[in-house]
């Protein structure tokens, strides 16, 4: 068995490094295949971050499913994604046959997460420099959108805006979704997510949102959550 | 109880808990400045302000954002306030 590891977005791949790669360790610990995947024009991938989209990046994880069946020569492949990256993993699960769904806290509604990150730059700014740009002002000559500098086409938030989690009814094979919040309930929209999904279970833990901060959450509860989920998934299955 | 103490308790509760802070929310005073008296920060604040649009139902604005705003729980309070019109 093997899983694919989908990233964050922009500020929150920096944050989330760690935990994704204690994920990925953990998972090769437990003789599962783990591929933590860099989008392209991130990370040590090819390009630079402002040439790619959404389609490009939904691409590259069902490209990465593809590489980790044939090269290692693994049947069962799952997908694990965080924020952005899991909202991507949900949308190309069924495409690329996914056989394990892992979604920690996905970003349901695009419009909202693309204000949240223009609300994080602005607050940013209003620590370090005053009352900083306005949204106009963050935009670049090219209409590109500085994001803690992270250089953001128009075209792409645009495409993040109308993103949209939709419940994952048509997925067929296990799905865990996983919400890290301050109470540690699971809420109505994840329920709502995971409803008709058959095989579909929420979990909910009392966690900060480490996607936003650099190591200093622990995220062991998470891993050791996720980890105990995808070995009772594995139990008779090749 | 006002409407005013009402909303300020209810703030510092969800500030409390949002934060993971080792404080009771009774224990913090309107007045004090969060940043220096709880080493509040930029991540902290926008948790406070996914609080807000989440918990009290307001939507905020560009022109929202100001250090003045978001430095003491009095702030934030009349920036519900003033958002709820």
């Amino acid at each position: 068995m093997g899983m694919v590891l989908c990233d964050p977005f922009a500020e929150e791949k920096k944050s989330s490094q760690k935990t994704l790669a204690e994920m990925g360790r953990a998972l090769a610990e437990a003789g599962i295949s783990a591929l933590h995947l860099d989008y392209r024009g991130t990370g040590d991938s090819a390009g630079r971050f402002e040439q790619f989209n959404l389609e490009d990046w939904r691409e590259d994880i069902c490209a990465a499913v593809d590489w980790v069946r044939l090269r290692w020569g693994l049947g069962r492949v799952g997908l694990l994604g965080l924020r952005l990256g899991a909202t991507l993993a949900a949308r190309e699960a069924v495409n690329c046959h996914a056989c394990d769904l892992v979604l920690w806290e996905p970003v349901a509604e695009g419009e909202r997460y693309a204000r949240e990150l223009a609300q994080r730059t602005k607050i940013k700014q209003m620590l370090t420099t005053g009352p900083g740009a306005s949204s106009a002002q963050q935009q670049n000559q090219s209409g590109f959108l500085d994001l803690d500098g992270y250089l953001v086409a128009p075209s792409l938030m645009t495409q993040l805006g109308q993103l949209r989690l939709a419940p994952l009814e048509q997925f067929p094979q296990p799905a865990l979704l996983v919400e890290c919040t301050a109470r540690g309930e699971v809420s109505p929209a994840a329920q709502a997510l995971m409803a008709d999904c058959p095989l579909g279970e929420v979990q909910a833990l009392q966690m900060e949102p480490f996607w936003q901060r650099i190591g200093l959450t622990d995220t062991a509860p998470l891993i050791a959550l996720t980890l105990q989920w995808l070995q009772g998934r594995g139990e008779g299955q090749a | 109880m006002s409407d005013e103490v009402e909303l300020k308790q209810q703030l510092k509760a969800m500030i409390v808990e949002r934060l993971f802070l080792k404080v009771s929310p009774e224990e913090i005073p309107d007045d004090a400045n969060l940043m220096e008296t709880y080493g509040v920060d930029s991540v902290n604040i926008f948790e406070i302000v996914v609080g807000l649009e989440d918990e009290f139902g307001i939507s905020l604005a560009e022109e929202d954002f100001s250090i003045e705003a978001f430095a003491t729980v009095e702030g934030i309070a009349e920036l519900v306030t003033q958002k709820r019109g």
